[in-house]
C-alpha cells in the first residue's frame, strides 16, 4: 500500500493485475457501455489510491475494501444516470477464458460468489439483484412492491447473513 | 445517530444504498468497535457478490492508462501550493517529532520487528495526515493546530495530534500515538479546554506491533477551546500529553531520523 500511496508503477500494475478485471466487469455489467466501465476503473484506482493511508488490513481483506470503492462509485453513477435504460444482468452466461494467475484467482473468487449466490432464495437473489447490481434502496423496492420497508430491511440482513454463512464455509474448506 | 438506528441501516450501507444516511452512519462506525464488527461482516459478504457477475475483459490500454492517470496524480498532489504548503509544513514538522520521540522509545524495547513496523507507521501517517488535512481544508478561516504528545510520568511513547477547526464546515482531530507499552489499556483519548470541559475522542483498545494507534475523524463539536490533548490509560493515569499550537513546532536540530 505505501506504493500504491506514493503512486509506484509497480505497485499500482501489481494491484491492477488483481483487480482491474473485476472492476471493469463491474463498471460493464452496471453502467452498461465499455466507455462507462473504462472510466469507472480508472476512477476507482485514483480513489484507492487517493484513500489507500486509509486501508487498514485489521479492518478487512483489501478485495473487500476495493470492490466498496468500486461499487460505491458504479452506484453513484447509475443512481446519477436517471432516464439511462438500465444493462440487463449478466451472472453466468459468458465463458471465461483460459485463465492466468490472477484471473485464476478470480475464477476461484467467482464459483465461491455463485455458490454463495445459490444459497438465497429466489426471492431474495432478486432482492440482491435489486440494491446491490441495480442500485435500487430498500424504500424504492418497498413501494414499487407495495410491502413493508422493514420487511426489506430484515430481507436483505437475512441474505448477506446467508452469504456471509457461504464465505465462512469457503475459507474453511 | 445512535446503534440501533445504524444497525438498522448496515445491510443497505453495505450493499451501496443508503444514500444520505452513509456519511453519518461511517461517522458512527468511526467511533464504535461492535457496529464496526457487524458493518465490516455485511460489506465483506456484500464486496463478495461482486465476483458473481460474468467477467469481461477490459481493452489492454486501460492498465497503461490507468497507472499514468495514477503516477500523474500522485506527481501533482505531492507539491501542495498556497495555503496547503504551510500545513505540509507543519504536518513534516510535527512528524519529525513524533519519530525523535517514539523512534527513542521504540529503539528502548530493542525489537527490529517493532522497530520496522513503527516505520511503516510513520510513513503511513505521514500520508493520512496529508490526505486528512488536505480533505479537511475547503474553506477559508479554516485553522490546521498540531500537537506533539509527550509521555506522562514514568511512562514512554510518543505521538502528535492535528486538528482542523472551519467555521462552515465539520471540526476534526486526528490523534496518533507510537512505543506505547500497553500497560492500562483500554486508552481514553480526549481533548480538554482548560476550564472543566472534555471532547471524547476515542477509545484505543489495541495497539499496533509497533506500540501505535490513530483515532478521531469529525466531531461534531466546535474545537475552537479545546487545545489540550489527553491520552488516559484505565484508571485515568496520564499516557501522553500534548498541546495544539497553529504555528509550527521545532524539531531536534538532529533533524527527523525516525529509523533510528
Amino acid at each position: 500500500m505505501e506504493g500504491l500511496m506514493a503512486g509506484d508503477d509497480v505497485a499500482v500494475r501489481a494491484l491492477y493485475a488483481r483487480f482491474g478485471r473485476p472492476v471493469f466487469t463491474m463498471g460493464l455489467r452496471l453502467l452498461g457501455t465499455r466507455e462507462a466501465a473504462e472510466e469507472l476503473t480508472q476512477d476507482v484506482f485514483l480513489t484507492a489510491w487517493r484513500k489507500a493511508a486509509r486501508f487498514d488490513p485489521q479492518r478487512g481483506r483489501l478485495s473487500t475494501w476495493l470492490m466498496t470503492i468500486a461499487h460505491n462509485l458504479a452506484v453513484d453513477r447509475l443512481r446519477r444516470d436517471t432516464g439511462v435504460s438500465r444493462p440487463t444482468l449478466v451472472l453466468v452466461d459468458e465463458v471465461p477464458e483460459t485463465p492466468g494467475v490472477d484471473e485464476e484467482a478470480q475464477m476461484i473468487e467467482r464459483d465461491a460468489a455463485l455458490r454463495a449466490i445459490a444459497s438465497l432464495s429466489d426471492a431474495e437473489k432478486r432482492l440482491i439483484a435489486r440494491t446491490y447490481f441495480r442500485g435500487l434502496t430498500a424504500r424504492e423496492i418497498a413501494e414499487a412492491d407495495g410491502i413493508p420497508l422493514g420487511t426489506v430491511k430484515t430481507r436483505l440482513r437475512s441474505a448477506l447473513i446467508k452469504v456471509r454463512k457461504a464465505n465462512d464455509e469457503k475459507d474453511l474448506r | 445517530m445512535n446503534c440501533a438506528k445504524v444497525r438498522d441501516l448496515l445491510p443497505e450501507h453495505a450493499l451501496g444504498v443508503a444514500g444520505g444516511d452513509a456519511a453519518a452512519i461511517d461517522r458512527h462506525l468511526a467511533g464504535c468497535a461492535a457496529c464496526r464488527k457487524e458493518a465490516r461482516e455485511l460489506h465483506g459478504a456484500a464486496a463478495s457478490l461482486a465476483f458473481a457477475l460474468a467477467p469481461a475483459v477490459p481493452p489492454a490500454a486501460l492498465e497503461d492508462e490507468v497507472v499514468a492517470a495514477v503516477h500523474a496524480k500522485a506527481g501533482r498532489t505531492r507539491r501542495p501550493s498556497g495555503v496547503r504548503r504551510s500545513t505540509a509544513a507543519m504536518l513534516a514538522a510535527a512528524l519529525a517529532l513524533v519519530g525523535l520521540v517514539g523512534g527513542a522509545a521504540i529503539a528502548r524495547r530493542d525489537s527490529t520487528d517493532a522497530r520496522t513496523a513503527a516505520e511503516i507507521r510513520l510513513a503511513q501517517q505521514s500520508d493520512a495526515f496529508q490526505t486528512f488535512v488536505d480533505e479537511a481544508l475547503q474553506g477559508e478561516g479554516t485553522v490546521a493546530s498540531i500537537g506533539v504528545l509527550r509521555p506522562g510520568a514514568g511512562r514512554q511513547g510518543g505521538g502528535s495530534a492535528v486538528s482542523v477547526v472551519a467555521p462552515r464546515a465539520i471540526d476534526s482531530v486526528l490523534v496518533v500515538g507510537s512505543g506505547l507499552d500497553g500497560e492500562g489499556m483500554p486508552y481514553r483519548v480526549e481533548l480538554a479546554d482548560g476550564q472543566g470541559d472534555f471532547a471524547r475522542i476515542g477509545t484505543v483498545r489495541t495497539l499496533d506491533s509497533g506500540g501505535g494507534f490513530s483515532t478521531g475523524g469529525v466531531t461534531g463539536r466546535d474545537l475552537t477551546r479545546f487545545v489540550n490533548v489527553l491520552v488516559r490509560d484505565r484508571d485515568g493515569e496520564v499516557i501522553l500529553i500534548g498541546t495544539l499550537r497553529d504555528e509550527v513546532p521545532s524539531p531536534s536540530p538532529t533533524g527527523p531520523t525516525p529509523s533510528g
